[in-house]
């Protein structure tokens, strides 16, 4: 029973520790937005993850860390492309994106259903092993 | 008529809070589920590790959001500009002609990591003397 206390205590602090890193990424691009340094804001939220991209990390319908940009134009697909790779560039980042349960990452521009996706297990497999 | 409001509202009340209950409860059988598969693992021969001797080690290591935005915003202005300026042809039958080789290449590695680039311009204004 104990145990069970202690789960459920755990996993809230998780979602806590989750909640966080979006915070610090939102705060980070408001931020560089109001000093001018980004054309661009960018916004982070949790959302559904795809599911051929699970690992046996994944949060249950919370598996996909979306960024969304917020331009007042549409984004092209090089411009998204971009933010994508820099942010999957950042290895510290992508391992604690695994790590906490994230396995999708999208990038959306303003307006418009059009995004990019990778798979971020799939993203270490490919770039980082090998390369440290 | 007003009889009928009051009706209404605490079946409505009800009702969410039947929805949300279940949602708990299905959240926390699916966190049960997993705890399970995880012992069944351990049954298979591994041995269990006890609490008290396993390390704590901070396994999640903060990241830098502010770099991050620094190398979504700025790498690529500042990576051309290094890119231009530290080419090695610049440099053809003078002294420093293998540092700027080397300094061409850290620069073409750290394309995306904005801090990483910035210490190559100091490094650059210093050994090749460039002006920026």
């Amino acid at each position: 029973m104990w145990n069970k206390i202690i789960d459920i205590v755990e996993w809230f602090g998780e979602i806590n520790e989750r909640r966080g890193v979006v915070k610090d990424f939102n705060n980070a691009a408001k931020k560089a937005f109001i000093s001018g340094d980004a054309p661009t804001l960018l916004n982070a939220k949790t959302t559904l993850g795809e599911p051929e991209y699970h690992h046996h990390l994944s949060k249950f319908l919370s598996s996909g860390f979306k960024i969304k940009a917020i331009s007042g134009r549409e984004l092209s697909k090089d411009e998204m492309k971009e933010i994508g790779a820099i942010v999957l560039d950042n290895k510290d980042f992508v391992r604690k994106l695994i790590t906490m349960g994230w396995d999708t990452l999208y990038v959306f521009s303003d307006g418009g259903d059009n995004g990019l996706k990778w798979s971020l297990m799939e993203v270490v497999k490919t770039l980082y092993i090998g390369k440290r | 008529m007003k009889g009928n409001i009051f009706e209404i509202i605490p079946h409505t009340k009800w009702f969410w809070l039947t929805i949300i209950e279940f949602g708990v409860i299905v959240i926390l059988l699916n966190k049960l589920a997993k705890q399970r598969r995880i012992n069944k693992i351990n049954d298979f021969g591994f041995e269990k590790v006890g609490v008290d001797n396993v390390e704590t080690v901070e396994t999640v290591e903060t990241v830098d959001m502010d770099n991050l935005m620094d190398n979504i915003y700025k790498s690529k202005s500042l990576f051309n500009e290094l890119k231009k300026k530290c080419h090695p042809d610049r440099f053809v039958n003078q002294d420093c002609h293998s540092i700027s080789e080397k300094l061409f290449q850290e620069v073409m590695e750290n394309e995306k990591n904005y801090g990483k680039l910035k210490a190559l311009k100091e490094k650059a204004k210093i050994e090749l003397n460039i002006l920026f």
